[in-house]
């Protein structure tokens, strides 16, 4: 664990959404942002509602775009022909390199796509890294078994399943690959006690393996528990 | 998806008139080796004028498309001659037409459909040649007992993918696809459209595909280019084109999805 290498350098973010239909509504979100994160670190976005802790989680990941500053993240894994990618400009196809090898995203609610089984959903990430079929499906029937997805469920597309097992078959996902970054937003959201603790071993295994981590918890305990660090977050209208 | 130096397509200033009446204008852009993308808008946007041109169905008014071809490099499609060009769209391109009857023989059998395309670039072995089809059946999961059928007594799923293992079956780099789904029962959507995703992913072909489906396009494309009027009014990675809409059409449309 080396908690002096940062993986994410974000500088001076601002991020207004301007709703042109609805009158050319300006949102102001953030401004001035600065955050980096280390190395086997777990940084906690914390805030009230609103206060944009998801649309920050967002730009991160090249989903929202920035209207000021840059979001800068090593891509490259083992250090040798390793780049530092600015999120807020590169390249679709850049973006799309670094969301398959470097970033992992967890979002509160499953896309699930029609007839593909959570086993494939699961395995994803790996067969695109390049990782056998066998290989892929081992790792994937191993986190969802950690997470308690019932075997009889894995053949079947997650459409039908219940919120909690969709989230689930998502976090496996999210997992799968042992991405270097990790962003977390509200995983153990509708979760059972159970699970919630299996999640939380999850997330700091992955610090201990030397994964730069940036979650949303709702949950007290979680944060506490898996939390390194704090960052608060002001709706801009209070720091303005 | 591989980063390269080499765009498979270039597309320069393109531009199409209908009369005095704009079809498209100033659409430029590249396409990636093993890239989607898709092209969204409402009818009349213009999707489908450019998607024409791109496919050298149309000629286009002003511009340049230029192909990176397998033996000389890029070239301007519309440099070429009209057989060099043919030979590009029987071989290296695929086209995939909104209603499969515009995109199949309705004469022949679907093994034929299959074949015909094998015949154009010299195959003759007609065992060979009954072998390669059937094999296409099977992966866009059509029954072989059918291969001497003819697509007229298909479903139109079945023809859908049909004409889409047509255009496979030379090893198509790039495909083009007008509405793939439209006019499908949603159910045999979802199978289409999860087939398309395999095939392009496993193949590592190239797609342009036009949709004014915008789920279609989140399934299915990298990159959007969301157009307006004949023109392009954004683009860029998929998710963000559709989760933070920065043009004022774009939100619009984004938020006139009915959520079911």
């Amino acid at each position: 664990m080396n908690s002096d290498t940062p993986m994410i350098m974000a500088e001076q973010l601002g991020k207004t959404f301007v709703l042109h239909n609805q009158g050319s509504q300006e949102i102001p979100v953030f401004l001035g942002l600065d955050l980096t994160v280390y190395k086997g670190e777990c940084v906690v976005l914390h805030g009230p509602s609103g206060a944009g802790k998801s649309t920050l989680m967002r730009a991160l990941y090249g989903n929202y775009l920035v209207n000021e500053g840059s979001i800068r993240v090593y891509h490259g894994g083992d250090g040798h022909n390793g780049e530092w990618v600015d999120m807020s400009r590169a390249a679709p196809q850049k973006i799309l390199a670094v969301r398959k090898s470097t970033m992992g995203y967890v979002s509160q609610f499953l896309r699930a796509i029609p007839r593909v089984s959570a086993l494939d959903i699961v395995s994803e990430p790996l067969m695109i890294l390049g990782e056998d079929e066998s290989k892929a499906h081992e790792r994937a029937g191993e986190l969802l078994s950690r997470l308690r997805v019932p075997e009889s469920l894995w053949s079947l597309a997650p459409a039908t399943f219940s919120g909690g097992e969709q989230q689930r078959v998502n976090i496996a996902r999210g997992f799968s690959a042992e991405f270097p970054i990790l962003l977390l937003d509200e995983p153990t959201a509708s979760l059972d006690a159970k699970n919630r603790e299996t999640v939380t071993d999850m997330i700091r295994e992955a610090a201990e393996r030397g994964a730069a981590i940036v979650g949303i918890f709702h949950d007290e305990d979680v944060r506490n528990s898996v939390g390194t660090r704090m960052f608060d977050i002001k709706p801009v209208k209070e720091a303005a | 998806m591989n980063i390269e130096t080499t765009p498979l397509l270039s597309v320069q200033s393109l531009g199409k008139d209908y009369g005095g009446k704009i079809g498209c204008t100033d659409v430029s852009f590249d396409l990636w080796p093993g890239e989607v993308l898709g092209i969204v808008g409402e009818s009349g946007s213009g999707k489908t004028t450019l998607l024409n041109c791109l496919s050298a169905q149309f000629e286009p008014s002003r511009g340049k498309v230029v192909y990176d071809t397998r033996v000389d490099g890029p070239r301007n499609i519309f440099d070429m001659s009209e057989s060099e060009r043919r030979l590009l769209m029987r071989t290296d391109w695929g086209l995939v037409r909104q209603n499969p009857r515009d995109g199949l023989r309705l004469g022949v059998s679907a093994g034929a459909n299959v074949g015909e395309r094998l015949m154009a670039i010299g195959a003759r072995n007609y065992g060979e040649i009954r072998g390669v089809a059937s094999e296409w059946l099977e992966k866009v999961e059509i029954d072989t007992n059918r291969i001497d059928d003819r697509p007229t007594t298909f479903s139109g799923g079945m023809q859908q993918r049909l004409q889409i293992a047509r255009n496979l079956v030379t090893n198509p780099r790039l495909m083009f696809m007008d509405e793939p789904t439209g006019g499908l029962d949603v159910s045999v959507q979802a199978r289409l459209l999860d087939l398309l995703r395999g095939l392009v992913t496993r193949l590592g072909l190239s797609a342009i595909v036009v949709t004014h489906d915008l789920a279609v396009a989140r399934l299915l494309a990298h990159r959007l280019m969301v157009m307006k009027d004949g023109r392009v009014v954004e683009q860029g990675l998929t998710d963000q084109v559709l989760d933070d809409p920065q043009h004022a059409y774009t939100q619009l449309l984004v938020s006139s999805i009915l959520q079911p």
